[in-house]
């Protein structure tokens, strides 16, 4: 199989706050891979810092077997081929849903409007946004409806791996199952995603391999039957405890 | 004598006098929003874009700017830097628009959520390219209500240039009032001249506005 990411001893400190202490994993091509862990575990950095969003202090990170961490690095040409999925959304506030999708096949791609517009039909038909949605600004939009856009605008790009930072923690009970109706639609159309997520039954659904990550290193990783039908790890029985207690609160 | 003497209005040479000072108020305000336009870009680039010091110079130069009255920079240009009196009515208005044009720009930047930013960065644009289709775009639509308002306190401080003796719409009514020898009546006439500018200047801005407004733009969480 290819080996489409490899992270190799990533490192990372906010101040005196080492909040990676060396984590390494590999993503083969369409692989699904889940990180769970207690908040401030390091999960939204680990991801943050594979597209250099954040900067790592040490360790080393390929992609396709290139070296991001390499100081020659082409940034721009790299974060196009790896996709990410944002907590907040973050869509352009000034364009509607049809051009927040066709931003980076014509700025980043240098795609003509009439060619990129068969791609970008498609990403959003992918996501199940409707065509009476396209024309739509993010304000006017569902914070299900603007993180599907959000999603679509990722895949349009056709990247080689996409990466979800909690896609489902802003959202509202009731517009949760949507977004994790488009994600295992990616899934199962055999993208390779790396996806960080308190979802756990939609985790034990969709992932090859969970990677329980706390306090800034990776304490267990395995199938999901190992890690979450049958944990052996006392912090893992005890953080999936938590998290099946809070859902029944809900 | 009566109040309020409308016969003042029969002396037409004396009104058409006035009425062509418009001219002069509309230079004044156009030269003047267009050199706050272009330095208070550079000013805001160099607050925001500029590492220190250097950006404490940019914001240094417009706290001053801000800080002391027209009148004064007026003078200060005219008598100080020996420029001509227009040219130090047009140099003052406009570096004083400056200043605030730079305020405003700076806020409107800052008014626009910085996740976007990360996600433009996400797809592979270069910093120049989300400047020019993610920030400036967003900036320009939330900076129209504000710069709108500079745009008609400019106008009216157009007035002001009355001190260099620039025959614009205030000095012109000064030198008739004394003439004839009544001054209510011509001071009124330039208000209701000053109120129909004002609020001619407000429709359209506030047209532009509203044809370029989106849904949830510019308005804080």
């Amino acid at each position: 199989m290819k080996e489409v990411l490899k992270v190799i001893d990533l490192k990372k400190s906010y101040g005196k706050n080492e909040v990676l202490k060396g984590v390494s994993f590999n993503i083969n091509e369409n692989e699904i891979k889940v990180i769970i862990g207690p908040s401030g575990g390091g999960k939204s950095t680990l991801l943050y810092c594979i597209n250099f969003l954040t900067r790592p202090d040490s360790g080393k990170i390929f992609l396709d077997n290139i070296e991001l961490t390499s100081p020659d690095t082409n940034l721009p040409k790299m974060r196009e081929k790896i996709g990410f999925v944002f907590q907040h959304f973050n869509l352009f506030m000034h364009l509607n849903a049809y051009n927040n999708v066709l931003m980076g096949l014509v700025r980043v791609k240098k795609m003509k409007i009439n060619e990129a517009k068969e791609i970008v039909e498609n990403s959003l038909n992918l996501v199940g946004i409707d065509k009476k949605l396209w024309n739509l600004f993010p304000a006017q939009l569902s914070g299900g409806q603007q993180q599907r856009v959000a999603i679509a605008r990722a895949i349009a790009m056709n990247p080689r791996i996409i990466l979800f930072d909690e896609p489902t923690s802003a959202l509202d009970v009731e517009l949760i199952g949507e977004v994790l109706k488009a994600i295992k639609n990616l899934a199962l159309k055999g993208m390779t995603m790396l996806l960080v997520t308190h979802e756990i039954e939609f985790a034990k659904d969709v992932a090859n391999e969970i990677i329980f990550l706390d306090n800034g290193v990776i304490l267990d990783k395995g199938s999901p039957e190992e890690m979450i039908i049958n944990p052996k790890n006392e912090r893992i029985k005890k953080f999936l405890g938590i998290i099946s207690k809070e859902k029944e609160n809900v | 004598m009566k109040i309020f003497d409308l016969t003042v209005f029969s002396n037409i040479s004396a009104i058409k006098y006035i009425l062509n000072g418009t001219f002069n108020t509309i230079f004044l305000t156009l030269t003047g929003i267009g050199i706050g336009f272009i330095c208070g870009s550079l000013l805001t680039f160099g607050e925001v874009y500029l590492p220190s010091p250097f950006n404490f110079i940019f914001r240094i130069f417009g706290e001053i700017l801000r800080g002391i009255p027209l009148t004064v920079l007026f003078l200060i240009l005219y008598l100080g830097f020996n420029l001509g009196t227009l040219t130090s009515a047009i140099v003052g208005l406009g570096i004083r628009s400056a200043a605030y044009q730079s305020q405003i720009f700076r806020s409107s930047l800052e008014a626009i959520p910085q996740g976007q930013l990360l996600a433009a960065l996400s797809i592979g644009l270069k910093k120049s390219e989300i400047f020019l289709h993610i920030l400036l775009p967003q900036a320009i639509k939330i900076m129209i209500p504000s710069w709108s308002n500079e745009f008609i306190t400019l106008l009216k401080d157009t007035s002001i240039a009355f001190v260099l003796g620039i025959t614009e719409i205030m000095t012109r009514a000064e030198l008739i009032s004394r003439a004839i020898g009544r001054y209510f009546e011509i001071y009124i006439f330039i208000a209701a001249i000053y109120f129909i500018m004002v609020r001619g200047s407000n429709y359209v801005l506030n047209l532009i506005y509203e044809k370029n407004k989106i849904p949830g733009l510019g308005e804080r969480r």
